[in-house]
């Protein structure tokens, strides 16, 4: 038995399709791309570990070698297992920090005016460049005054349980850090649709940053306490929505397929918001009421995880609802950022490189906003483009006439009840 | 969710027909696993290309997804399920099987036998795995020409039964 | 003032003498000299006659020694420049005389006397021996049988002497033109004076034979292998890869888990790059009585081999892929061996040591003088040319073919052609050799080889007849299969690259009626035997005891030609023959097994690769996963004569009868890309 546990190496047929496909492989000569540093790497990692290539560093885990593959390898989870297993004990103070993101997102935003000051100014930026590594070019995004969780339960947490449907919500890191209008926002829209919206009764970050900076260790103690609380919200029939693709990736997928972590009990009860809602709709469950005078061109982009997901077309199919729209769809390519990838020093320039693909096709598309499901490719797309990035259910949450959507699933509860 | 059609396979048989269908303004789905193998026998068609003229008429690609259970009434299809979407259905009144050979995983070899592995269909082979092949290399392959077997219309058989809201095009069509 | 600055001048070695004939001791110095100097050029030159030695020689002519000499030199592709300077000079030729001569026309050139640790201590009676001392650098090379440091260190010592250096690392031959001579004048009256005239000439390219033809040229012998295919073609390139720890043999065969094990030490020894010491693990399943565990390990010690028992749990932590029902494990020394490295390395060793390898080279006949055995004619495939090779004794070494050879001198051998077929899957499975603790059977050896394992065997006795067409059938397959997931479970789930079969190469040991069928080493002298002087052979055995057969083998040869010179193989190291595959850089060709273009260059340019089958021998090129869908298409650009077609089909051999699961997807592959008229370069 691979001692890694994947043994869909063994399918590989070398037909290399998968480097086509790999965005990093385009623009970095040093990566070995997926086939050498996935199936191929692996017999040979076996056959002795020391053959591990240190330039498996630069694989973005963006899976587009694996939506490709016709053999069904799991190229980029072969990737990642290697590297965790390398992954040195004690990860640098940049690498720590990077991915510890509730620690550093606690701290940051008690300290959030001065916070978000201080990682504007050059000479911190300059200061964070030359010693920890964290690029200077990077813009931060701002720490929010006031959690996510705080205002939750400060202004929304009472009325919850008063609507007929309920869901819990796992927020994840950077609504509550850094963008909590976009919890408001599914708070409202969820709401709107007669829906109340809970918190896990303990939700602690996902773990996909601790995972890439080889902190295998804590991403398992985070783990075992997320599926804990979503099986408490399970058992008590409430589906969790989340509103970040790649956290949603990283609860399905990630927990069993590299942290070797047992989800089958719960993977069907994890989703993605705007899958949620689109289902609703379609099904008749709910009513969606827009305003007539939203009008707006969106040039979409489907994040590297939610094409991985599949569930692309679910925040397209919603947005394609507003009548007001002018919908574009983005040619599917990486952004580059790759969560923390694209702050470290060394790999900046690299995602810049493979992102520009997708710069230049928001640039000709001229749209008015680009809507996308990821945060760190909001922050990658707005540093890179200076175009205004929102999230499908924030764009929903500003289209929807919401005392016209209550109304309407008011009177449709009543009736179907 | 429901679609006019749904074709499962996004080759070189699926999507022109799902092109096709869609340009004719039915509103199509493709599922499709992985790239097609269709570089190698054909260097100069372009499976991205295909896909983006498919998607500029509004049709839906979902890819490095698969079909992994029919629903089926009586001798219809009723609704798909895949590997990405758990329990959701995909409807259709229309359906179309484009899944391909070995290679992309349309049919299957087992030391026993040949399946094809999304419906269960009927497969038309040949004996056990040593006839399956021929000893030298450059000779007629008797695998090459396995498939589904299909009626006059297109249809292939669930058990012996046609099944009639379903037509199997493409190499997991039988050429015996 | 203006500085001078001084240029080292380019240093040219000299080695003077009649060369009469030129010898593999002459060539040795001049490798050395080529290879571990800081000689910019190296010279041979030739005397017309030496004056200290008058009116002898087979080759008197001196042209005929210059000739000799740059054919030689030719022959081992040595950058020697071989020279008839003193030729044109008048007589008495005196080294001093020559020196100088070439000092004056060649100014700009530094020139280095080199000469024989026998030589230097008559060095001071040569005419103006103090002129030489002074004005040259005098380079001295080790002779067996002379201590040749005090002299130098006295010569040294003297205030005008320029330089006396000592290579003391040179390992060189004790064998003088003289007693060349001698050998060749005894037994043969019309030896004919060319240097193709050979001491041994070995048949067979597989271990056996490379094994005889590296210890007689480390003896000092002349000696020609002759292989109808190329090296390994027979069992050699056909087996488990199993270092035998003879724990398989202790209980039954204890004279052979002796040597067994006495083998494998000298194995791992002097060929470590060749050998993977990955130890072994004999297991009790529950159907197995523990009871034979228990004679096994008894058995085990008294032979030498380091047994030791461990609890199950042991095992599973050891070796996480053995089944876990196991109720009983030894640990052995076993290990893997590489049979291609192994013979390839005994092959260049003999190179290196003057041998010649002959491959592609087809025995037609032997050479009779009535009952007596003196030659062999050849066919050259390549060359398409008859070829004949003369030797006072010629070793048949022909594995599965024995017979056949033997067969053309009226010897008879019984030979029971067996077969086995092996499994190869598609990654490295266990770590450790695995085995079933129980009397020998069908398909209960697990041997991990680099990035694959391999699962062994079976055994059917075949006619003479079809050996040429062994295929693995799919009974076999199946056998293997259900034999196998009993060593390591795992295996059903294990992806097969391909199947394989080898003709073991069984001999009926002489007196038997065709009954007692050795596995043991068989060495026959013929002219006792059989009164058919000139021809022994060497079969049975394993690729494990090869070393101590070619001892044997080597012994009698020796014996037979009055050369008194005692083995060394146990203790000398092989060389690299196939260098490791990271050393060199380069476009990756076959990225399943990272073979770069630079390696297959070396490849064909020092190994004798000609075709992709070869290649896939020395490389590991196709050796992958797949199969060599991709690289052979690649490297066949690369190759003076790929056989594109060869190549696949033998591929194709292989994976036929495995073809379901993954196997039958590469075989679409495979059908697509090859037969595809924009992917095919040759029809």
């Amino acid at each position: 038995m691979n001692p890694r546990g994947d043994q869909t190496f063994e399918r590989c047929m070398k037909c290399t399709i998968c480097n086509d496909y790999c965005p990093m492989l385009a623009v970095n000569p040093l990566f070995p791309g997926p086939k050498s540093a996935g199936p191929d790497g692996e017999r040979y990692r076996l056959k002795d570990g020391r053959f591990f290539d240190n330039n498996l560093k630069y694989c973005l885990n963006c899976k587009r070698c694996e939506l490709a593959c016709p053999s069904g390898v799991h190229i980029a989870d072969l990737v990642q297992l290697a590297r965790l297993e390398k992954a040195p004990t004690y990860p640098s103070l940049r690498n720590a920090m990077l991915g510890s993101t509730d620690l550093v997102g606690r701290l940051a935003t008690t300290f959030a005016p001065l916070a978000n000051g201080a990682l504007k100014s050059e000479f911190v930026q300059d200061a964070l460049d030359h010693s920890l590594g964290v690029d200077a070019h990077r813009t931060f995004p701002d720490y929010a005054e006031q959690t996510f969780v705080r205002w939750y339960k400060k202004e929304a947490a009472d009325r919850q349980k008063s609507y007929p449907q309920q869901v819990s919500y796992f927020h994840g890191c950077y609504v509550n850090y850094n963008f909590p209008e976009l919890g408001r926002d599914l708070v409202r829209v969820l709401n709107a649709v007669g829906v109340g919206v809970r918190l896990l009764e303990r939700e602690r970050c996902c773990g996909v940053a601790l995972l890439a900076n080889g902190m295998k260790k804590s991403a398992l103690r985070h783990a075992s306490a997320n599926l804990k609380s979503i099986r408490a919200s399970l058992a008590e029939d409430r589906p969790v929505l989340l509103t970040g693709s790649t956290c949603t990736l990283t609860l399905r997928d990630e927990y069993p397929n590299v942290l070797g972590v047992d989800n089958s009990d719960v993977k069907e009860g994890i989703t993605l918001a705007t899958r949620w809602l689109y289902e609703a709709v379609d099904a008749g469950r709910i009513k969606l009421v827009f305003r007539p005078d939203f009008a707006r061109r969106i040039a979409y982009h489907a994040p590297c995880h939610l094409e991985k997901l599949g569930w692309t077309l679910y925040s397209t199919e919603l947005l394609k609802m507003i009548p007001g729209v002018d919908f574009v769809m983005l040619d599917s390519a990486c952004c580059g950022m790759a969560g923390t990838f694209g702050f470290k020093k060394e790999y900046y320039h690299y995602a810049q490189e493979v992102g520009e693909k997708l710069f230049k096709s928001i640039r000709e598309a001229k749209p008015d906003i680009v809507a996308t499901d990821c945060e760190t490719c909001k922050w990658q797309i707005e540093m890179s483009t200076g175009f205004e990035v929102a999230h499908p259910i924030s764009l929903l949450a500003d289209a929807l006439d919401l005392p016209a959507t209550k109304e309407a699933n008011e009177k449709g509860s009543t009736a179907s009840s | 969710m429901k679609f006019d059609a749904i074709i499962i396979g996004g080759g070189h048989s699926g999507l022109p027909r799902a092109t096709e269908l869609q340009r004719s303004g039915r509103r199509c789905l493709v599922v499709c696993a992985g790239e097609s193998p269709r570089r190698f026998v054909e260097p100069v068609w372009s499976q991205k290309e295909a896909r983006r003229a498919f998607e500029a008429l509004g049709g839906t690609f979902l890819m490095g997804d698969s079909v992994v259970r029919g629903l089926f009434t009586d001798h219809r299809l009723m609704a798909v399920q895949t590997a990405n979407h758990g329990r959701t259905r995909f409807e259709a009144p229309l359906f179309y099987l484009a899944t391909g050979s070995f290679f992309s995983g349309g049919l299957v070899a087992t030391h026993d036998a040949i399946l094809e592995p999304v419906f269960g269909l009927d497969v038309d082979y040949v004996g056990g795995h040593a006839d399956w092949v021929s000893p030298d290399f450059y000779a007629d392959q008797p695998f090459m020409r396995f498939g589904v077997r299909v009626d006059e219309a297109g249809h292939p058989f669930l058990n012996g039964q046609p099944i009639e809201n379903l037509y199997a095009i493409g190499s997991v069509v039988s050429r015996l | 003032m203006r500085s001078v600055i001084h240029r080292d001048k380019p240093k040219v070695a000299l080695l003077f003498g009649s060369f009469n004939p030129i010898h593999e001791g002459h060539l040795a110095i001049l490798r050395y000299l080529c290879e571990h100097t800081d000689a910019a050029q190296v010279r041979l030159v030739v005397s017309p006659q030496s004056p200290f030695k008058q009116g002898q020689g087979l080759l008197d002519n001196a042209r005929d020694r210059l000739e000799a000499a740059r054919e030689a030199i030719a022959r081992e592709k040595l950058p020697v420049e071989v020279t008839d300077v003193e030729f044109a000079l008048p007589e008495p030729r005196y080294t001093i005389n020559t020196l100088h001569h070439l000092r004056q026309t060649e100014p700009d050139k530094d020139f280095v006397l080199v000469m024989g640790g026998d030589n230097i201590a008559s060095l001071e009676r040569w005419h103006k021996a103090d002129e030489i001392l002074r004005d040259f650098e005098i380079w001295v090379y080790p002779r067996p049988g002379t201590d040749a440091q005090p002299i130098v260190d006295r010569l040294n010592a003297r205030r005008a002497t320029k330089g006396v250096k000592l290579f003391t690392e040179a390992t060189l031959y004790d064998i003088s033109s003289t007693q060349i001579r001698e050998k060749m004048a005894s037994g043969r009256p019309d030896a004919p004076a060319r240097p193709s005239v050979y001491d041994v000439i070995v048949i067979g390219g597989g271990i056996t034979g490379v094994g005889v033809a590296r210890d007689c040229s480390l003896r000092g012998l002349k000696v020609a292998l002759v292989e109808r295919d190329d090296l390994t073609n027979g069992a050699s390139g056909r087996n488990h890869g199993l270092l035998h720890s003879g724990a398989r043999y202790a209980v039954n065969d204890a004279e052979s888990a002796k040597e067994c094990i006495k083998e494998n030490l000298i194995l791992k020894k002097i060929a470590p790059h060749c050998v993977d010491p990955c130890d072994g693990l004999f297991i009790t399943l529950p159907e197995d009585s523990l009871d034979y565990q228990k004679q096994f390990l008894k058995a085990c010690r008294k032979a030498g081999i380091h047994a030791e028992a461990l609890d199950p749990k042991e095992a599973i932590a050891l070796e996480p892929a053995v089944n876990p029902k196991l109720i009983g494990a030894v640990r052995v020394p076993d290990g893997s061996v590489d049979p291609f490295r192994l013979v390839f390395a005994n092959a260049l060793d003999a190179q290196k040591h003057g041998a010649d390898i002959l491959s592609y080279h087809e025995v037609r006949g032997l050479r009779m003088d009535g009952r007596r055995v003196v030659g062999v004619d050849l066919y050259d495939i390549r060359g398409r040319q008859e070829k004949h090779l003369e030797a006072p004794i010629i070793v048949n070494a022909a594995g599965t073919w024995s017979g056949q050879v033997a067969a053309k001198a009226g010897a008879h051998i019984t030979m029971y052609p067996d077969k086995g077929t092996l499994l190869v899957f598609g990654h490295r499975v266990n770590q450790m050799a695995l085995n079933r603790c129980r009397p020998s059977s069908d398909a209960d050896i697990l041997v991990p080889g680099e990035s694959v394992t391999i699962l062994g065997t079976t055994s059917q006795r075949l006619e003479p007849s079809e050996i040429a067409g062994a295929r693995p059938t799919p009974e076999e397959v199946d056998l293997l299969l259900s034999e196998g997931a009993k060593l390591a479970p795992q295996l059903m789930q294990t992806r097969i690259l391909r199947a394989y079969c080898g003709v073991r190469p069984l001999v009926a040991t002489d007196g038997s009626d065709g009954r007692s069928i050795s596995r043991g080493i068989v060495l026959f002298d013929h002219e006792e035997r059989d009164g058919i002087p000139g021809l022994v052979t060497i079969a049975g055995g394993k690729m494990m005891t090869y070393r101590l057969m070619a001892e044997m083998t080597t012994d009698l040869v020796c014996r037979k030609l009055h050369w008194d010179v005692p083995c060394t193989t146990a203790e000398t190291p092989l060389p690299e023959a196939i260098v490791r595959n990271d050393r060199f850089g380069g476009k990756l060709v076959c990225e399943c097994e990272n073979v770069t273009e630079e390696e297959i260059r070396y490849a064909i340019d020092n190994l004798g690769a000609r075709n992709l089958v070869d290649l896939r021998r020395r490389t590991r090129v196709g050796m992958g996963t797949c199969q060599g869908q991709l690289c052979a298409l690649r490297a066949a650009k690369m190759l003076p004569d790929p056989d594109l077609r060869g190549f696949v089909n033998e591929r194709w051999k292989g994976v036929y009868p495995v073809a379901w699961g993954e196997a039958m997807r590469e075989a679409q592959l495979a059908q697509w890309i090859y037969k595809n008229p924009q992917y095919l370069q040759e029809p």
